[in-house]
């Protein structure tokens, strides 16, 4: 193939250099930097050759970066079967294969990888600002392309990319085709997932400070819709529940080892639940969760859902089977008015041992404390209010707690007095514990901002929250929330008007100014398009390609799909084709000589044809003399068109139009019957 | 005169006999498809368009895409994916819509030795006002030629192809394609434009220019003594016979004279068939070739006696043009024997 | 106008038998203001065309016999002295005529030949420093003999175009012959003529060629043709601007002769092979001057793409 051997143009090279640079800028803070110096570096010696003060490197130097890049990648990483050590390795083709770039298969090469390049950084984050980044690299590669191909567009970069982005304009219906038609196929293989940055959310663990940093983050934690109609839970009953932790080691807060070998560790995985209680309104809602790189699942009270890969766990959560490393939806159906699981049946001897695990010494006082409600002789609802009244009295809510020493509890009931709900939450259980009711801590979201206009309620980190579930007999699992006995604003409005002052955040961008209501507006705005970007793109998955498909085609058979796709595929291209048909045509021919060639057109396929010099009179004669019936239609077309082309006679013109919608010549055998 | 194809660059080979006659078809059904002519507009009953080497690996690129989209359940770069998938199918239209309505005519050619090139002269033009990038024009197995038409509507340019034998040579059908927009389509065609070059034949090293005339000075007749015609009274010296004393004049009481008579020979330069026997028709050819080029060079009027064509001797660059063509019309092999050896006209 | 020309053209062709389409031809030549060259063998009826339309059209009609020793001012004229007024009286030559028939003009020199075409390029000619003008209308008719023999002087290339026509009679068909043989007496044929129109009226339908209109769509054509002799390998050289408009304008004379107000393509063609043939040049290919124009005519589409 003569045309890929041939050199590159010039100009084209500036292109190639800055696709690479484009589509590598994304990786410049986590591809390691020996990468990109060396890129820099024969970078620098190609547009030294492109200025005509050095010459192309020899073998020598290019066996030495050969080997040094090879050495780099070994020492590098130790693991391979990564995303990493793929994209540097793509990095270092970049740069290596710029060490030759000479000709065209070369830059056809490095365009392809940075095509490639460019869509693996959205394995890492799929959000709006980096598929706008990736398509904006695609168009470069393009325009890169179209330079290496057009002379004319090489020096002049504006047009070039405005033609490149036209004919990716093209392929946009197509695209929407394919996307919307295309099945999805899963993955075929396990893949290596994205790793290494730092888990935002909840922590698998509790103890004093750990929902600091989370209050400070106002990212979205996951997004909620329900089901069509329904309007919100009013904000007290905003309580998204993850994780629920048994185990106090006397300072932190975990899950627990010891788990019950028949209910505890069991995730109902496919299979319906059946002792849950479905009393009650039930609520249906889609929650697209934001990347955990953890298995929980935030829901309502009482959940369930039929979402593939999540199950339900008997403290009544929700978990997926495998860390969440991505944004995903899924549904699920709560009723979080019933009283939960065997609130009739009791709980379990392994159960209630399990919410009633204390360490066996520390914090003596606030055992004394539960002890002496306990010698009171109060029952468990006494107790509960005791300790909330307690709390009410003398407590303060505070982002910023003081240090607490080894006995946190303690510290923090007798001392401080001042804390953050993981410390209300935290020595809330201590004390109902200690008096003997089975209590455990949950952890997950309060609150929810609801956006009005879209439909859907938006949760941040900073709405992270712990509470306590005490079990009252009779009753079951019985939220309570020593932190709304402190601050109930906190519940009612929350974070931000339970603490004003304190509530500054390092990355709360716009919402820290949302008593500013136009840049509320706007974030609000910037929400809306995220979220509606999550719902119909990120999370478009084979369930909802299916239910798309099934609204707009009726049914969704391979038959329908193929039609769909042929006829709208053909009418996207016949557009695009009959486009660039008219832009290349000539200046049209005048309406008498195009009428008059469809006239020709109909004679020949009527076997007939007029020879090219042969004048109208000339063809007509012809015509009178071989199909003589045909003779009186075809000397008024003639005499029409001989008007209307060389006499200027504009009512010809209409004659012959006319004329010729009548004129309709059978075949050649129909001539040669009629003629012998 | 019956004119050939070049052999030398394509060589139809008989032995592959299945491919061999797979091209035959191919090339008696271009031949219907395009039938040959001067000029001729590319349109859709004359243009194909296949993907080229890259843009096969432009779609190995795309499955690599799609396989990163589907495994990883991304959306996004399926979608991107789709995006590039909808750009190799949108391409080809422009591929094609480059090279359709572009006109390519054939202006003329120029003659050429046998061993040369032969140039024949093109000129390209477009319909409408779009413009055309990149088109590569090329004999068969030869260098192509780049074409651009921007601003102007139409430009003129050259294509030349190596020429072995001598003759009235068809030229084979010139080859256009064009990889523009992205260069992972090809739009090509084969155009007969029906072009035929003349080509004289390959000079050999002939040796010195035949006869006696060592350098010509332009003369075209050379005189000796001799009793032919009478050329004028020189002043009578012993010795001179005496039949040739001009006695009328003597008569008249003038001094002795005595006559001159010249005679004259056809000195003027003759390019012969018949001063080359006994070797074959294409050397005796290439031989005069050279005689001719030598004449000419020495700029000595020069004249060419071939079987059945005579050329009066005359001087310049049309003359030597028409000597040259005289050679290169001469008939090809099988001809030769009616013509007999010594045959001139 | 619709019967005059008509009549014209049968009173000629009573005289030339068989030979309309040439008759036609010349005719529009004269209307066209141009002139005539008929290239043909002798004997074809070359003069009794020429005389014949003179007698026709009322012209007053000379005729000069190229010689090779033949002068400018044999043809121009010349001043002499005139002793009774004792000053130079001109006479005029024969081109002071409205219709000349200038026979075998390839049989006089390049400089006598010249002194007829500028007087038919000017329609006047200068002698002793005076500019005189031509009678008009001027037409004149110049008859070449096709086989070069010796002594003659062929027409360079720049002096054909000056003849907006040229056309050849050929032989007679069978009939016209056998009628000529039977005893058709042209000559009395010819005497008997009257003029059918004046000299005024022809000039007034000169002008009336002039008026004849050519749209757009047919200009198109025109344009092609002439495109196409410049663009095609199979010409030396293509048609000049001047051929172009020469072609447009026997195109129009042509269309008036047949009562259209405006030119239609089958008028370029039926006069293409008259006005074309000597502008072109084949390149050495071998190919007549006719089979060229024809060729050209079958290549180029009359219908617009």
């Amino acid at each position: 193939m003569t045309e890929l051997r041939s050199l590159l143009p010039r100009d084209t090279l500036l292109w190639i250099l800055v696709v690479q640079a484009a589509v590598l800028l994304p990786y410049a803070l986590t591809l390691p930097w020996w990468v990109f110096a060396c890129w820099i570096g024969v970078t620098y010696w190609r547009l030294q050759v492109y200025l005509g003060k050095w010459e192309l490197p020899g073998n020598f130097v290019k066996f030495v970066l050969i080997l040094g890049c090879t050495a780099g990648l070994i020492l590098t990483f130790k693991r391979w079967y990564a995303l990493e050590p793929l994209v540097t390795l793509l990095a270092v083709a970049f740069t290596l294969k710029n060490v030759e770039l000479a000709t065209r298969r070369d830059a056809f090469f490095i365009v392809s990888l940075a095509f490639f390049v460019a869509a693996t950084h959205l394995l890492f984050e799929q959000g709006i600002p980096q598929a706008v980044y990736a398509l904006g690299c695609i168009v470069l590669a393009t325009a890169a392309l179209l330079a290496m191909n057009s002379p004319a567009s090489a020096a002049a970069p504006r047009r070039t990319l405005k033609r490149a982005g036209k004919m990716l304009l093209q392929a946009v219906p197509l695209m929407l085709i394919l996307f919307i038609v295309l099945p999805r196929l899963g993955p075929m293989w396990s893949v290596p997932q994205t790793g290494g940055e730092a888990s935002t959310g909840l922590s698998d663990s509790m103890e004093p400070g750990a929902f600091g940093k989370l209050s400070k983050s106002a990212r979205p934690a996951f997004r909620v819709t329900f089901a069509d109609g329904m309007a919100p839970p009013a904000p007290p009953e905003r309580y998204w529940r993850a994780l629920v932790f048994s185990h106090f080691d006397g300072r932190k807060w975990t899950q627990g080892h010891r788990v019950d070998p028949l209910l505890g560790g069991k995730v109902y995985w496919k299979s319906r639940r059946e002792d849950i209680d479905r009393s009650g309104n039930a609520r249906h809602y889609q929650v697209i969760l934001e990347p955990t790189r953890q298995t929980w699942l935030p829901a309502l009270a009482q959940p369930e859902s039929d979402t593939r890969g999540v199950g339900e766990k008997p403290e009544n959560l929700l978990a997926y089977i495998r860390p969440v490393t991505k944004r995903m939806a899924y549904e699920v159906v709560s009723w979080p008015g019933s009283a939960g699981i065997a609130a009739g049946a009791g709980l379990s001897e392994v159960e209630r041992e399990i919410n009633l695990q204390l360490p066996s010494r520390g914090n003596e006082r606030a055992r004394a404390l539960a002890e002496s409600w306990r010698k009171d002789g109060m029952d468990a609802h006494e107790v509960v209010q005791a300790a909330l009244g307690e709390y009410y009295q003398s407590f303060v809510y505070t982002l910023n707690p003081p240090v607490l020493g080894r006995d946190s509890v303690d510290g923090f009931l007798f001392e401080s007095r001042a804390g953050f709900c993981e410390h209300f939450a935290g020595s809330f259980v201590y004390l109902m514990r200690a008096a003997g009711i089975p209590a455990r801590v949950v952890t997950g979201y309060l609150g929810g901002e609801w956006i009005e206009q879209q439909n859907y309620m938006i949760v941040h980190d900073f709405d992270a929250h712990a509470w306590a579930e005490v079990w009252l007999p009779g009753e079951g699992w019985t939220r309570v929330d020593p932190t709304a006995a402190v601050a109930p604003e906190r519940v009612l409005d929350g974070l931000q008007n339970a603490l004003p002052e304190e509530f500054r955040a390092e990355d709360f961008g716009l919402i820290e100014f949302s008593h500013i209501g136009w840049l509320n507006a706007l974030r609000i705005q910037w929400d809306m398009l995220n979220y509606r970007w999550y719902r119909s793109v990120v999370s478009f998955d084979a369930d909802q390609q299916e239910g798309l498909l099934t609204r707009l085609l009726g049914e969704v058979s391979g038959r329908r799909i193929a039609l769909a796709l042929g006829s709208v595929f053909g009418i996207a291209l016949v557009v695009l084709a009959a486009w660039l048909h008219l832009i290349n045509r000539g200046k049209p021919a005048p309406r008498p000589e195009r009428l008059y060639r469809r006239f020709c057109q109909r004679l020949a396929r009527a076997g007939l044809p007029r020879e090219k010099g042969e004048s109208p009179r000339d063809y007509a004669l012809r015509i009178c003399r071989v199909a003589p019936h045909w003779g009186g239609m075809v000397n008024s077309i003639t005499a029409a068109y001989e008007k209307a082309a060389y006499f200027d006679d504009s009512t010809a013109e209409q004659q012959l139009a006319r004329l010729l919608k009548t004129f309709w010549p059978a075949s050649r055998a129909s001539v040669q019957e009629a003629t012998s | 005169m019956a004119s050939r194809s070049i052999a030398g660059n394509v060589r139809e080979s008989s032995s592959d006999g299945l491919r061999g006659w797979i091209k035959a078809r191919v090339k008696a059904w271009l031949g219907k498809r395009l039938p040959p002519a001067h000029r001729v507009t590319l349109d859709h009953s004359r243009l194909f368009v296949f993907p080229t080497r890259a843009g096969l690996g432009f779609l190995v690129i795309l499955l690599g895409l799609w396989l990163l989209g589907t495994n990883y359940e991304n959306n996004v770069i399926l979608g991107l994916t789709f995006l590039l998938l909808g750009l190799f199918v949108v391409v080809p239209l422009h591929t094609f819509s480059n090279l359709s309505g572009v006109t390519v005519a054939l202006r003329g050619t120029q003659p050429a030795f046998a061993g040369e090139h032969a140039v024949a002269n093109l000129r390209i033009e477009r319909r409408g006002k779009q413009p055309r990038e990149r088109i590569g024009l090329y004999w068969p197995g030869e260098v192509p030629v780049e074409v651009d038409l921007l601003e102007k509507g139409s430009t003129e340019f050259q294509l030349a192809l190596p020429v072995l034998e001598r003759g009235l040579v068809s030229a084979p059908r010139v080859c256009i394609e064009s990889s523009f927009p992205l260069g992972i389509f090809r739009c090509w065609s084969h155009l007969d434009l029906d072009a035929k070059f003349l080509v004289y034949p390959r000079p050999l090293p002939a040796g010195p220019l035949p006869v006696g005339v060592a350098s010509g000075e332009g003369k075209e007749k050379s005189t000796i003594a001799g009793m032919d015609d009478f050329a004028g009274l020189k002043n009578f010296q012993p010795g001179h016979p005496l039949k040739q004393v001009a006695w009328k004049q003597y008569a008249r009481g003038r001094e002795l004279y005595s006559k001159e008579f010249e005679s004259y020979r056809d000195e003027r330069l003759w390019l012969d068939w018949d001063y080359l026997p006994g070797r074959d028709v294409e050397t005796r050819l290439s031989l005069l070739c050279d005689w001719a080029l030598q004449a000419h060079r020495q700029q000595l009027a020069f004249g060419l006696r071939i079987p059945n064509k005579l050329i009066e001797p005359d001087k310049g660059r049309a003359h030597l043009n028409k000597i040259l063509e005289a050679l290169a019309r001469f008939p090809v092999r099988g001809a030769r024997d009616p013509l007999g050896q010594g045959g001139a006209a | 106008m619709q019967k005059i020309i008509p009549a014209i053209v049968a009173d000629v062709g009573k005289v030339l038998l068989g030979k309309e389409h040439q008759i036609k031809l010349a005719i529009a030549c004269l209307l066209a203001r141009g002139h005539l060259l008929i290239e043909d063998l002798p004997g074809m009826g070359k003069t009794t065309l020429a005389h014949t339309i003179a007698a026709v059209m009322g012209l007053s009609y000379k005729r000069v016999q190229f010689t090779s020793d033949m002068l400018p001012a044999d043809i121009v004229g010349v001043s002499i002295f005139d002793r009774e007024s004792s000053s130079f009286r001109f006479h005029e030559g024969p081109v002071f005529s409205q219709l000349l028939l200038a026979d075998e003009i390839n049989r006089t020199s390049p400089k006598t030949q010249s002194a007829l075409l500028e007087a038919m390029e000017e329609g006047q000619v200068t002698v002793d420093g005076e500019t005189r003008s031509l009678p008009q209308p001027f037409f004149v008719i110049a008859t070449q003999n096709p086989l070069e023999q010796s002594g003659t002087f062929g027409l360079p290339e720049s002096q054909l175009d000056r003849f907006l026509m040229r056309i050849s009679l050929g032989y007679p068909t069978p009939e016209a012959e056998r009628a000529l043989y039977s005893g058709v007496d042209s000559r009395a044929e010819l005497a008997r003529l009257q003029p059918r129109i004046k000299p005024e009226t022809l000039q007034k339908m000169q002008a009336m060629v002039s008026q004849v209109k050519a749209t757009e769509s047919l200009l198109d054509y025109l344009q092609r043709l002439v495109q196409h002799t410049r663009q095609s390998p199979d010409f030396a050289c293509g048609l000049s601007p001047r051929g172009a408009l020469a072609l447009l304008h026997a195109a129009r004379a042509w269309a008036l002769m047949h009562a259209r107000t405006h030119v239609i393509p089958e008028d370029i063609q039926a006069v293409i092979p008259a006005v074309a043939a000597h502008r072109l040049q084949s390149v050495t290919d071998g190919s007549s001057d006719s089979t060229l124009v024809d060729r050209l005519l079958n290549q180029v589409d009359v219908i617009a793409a």
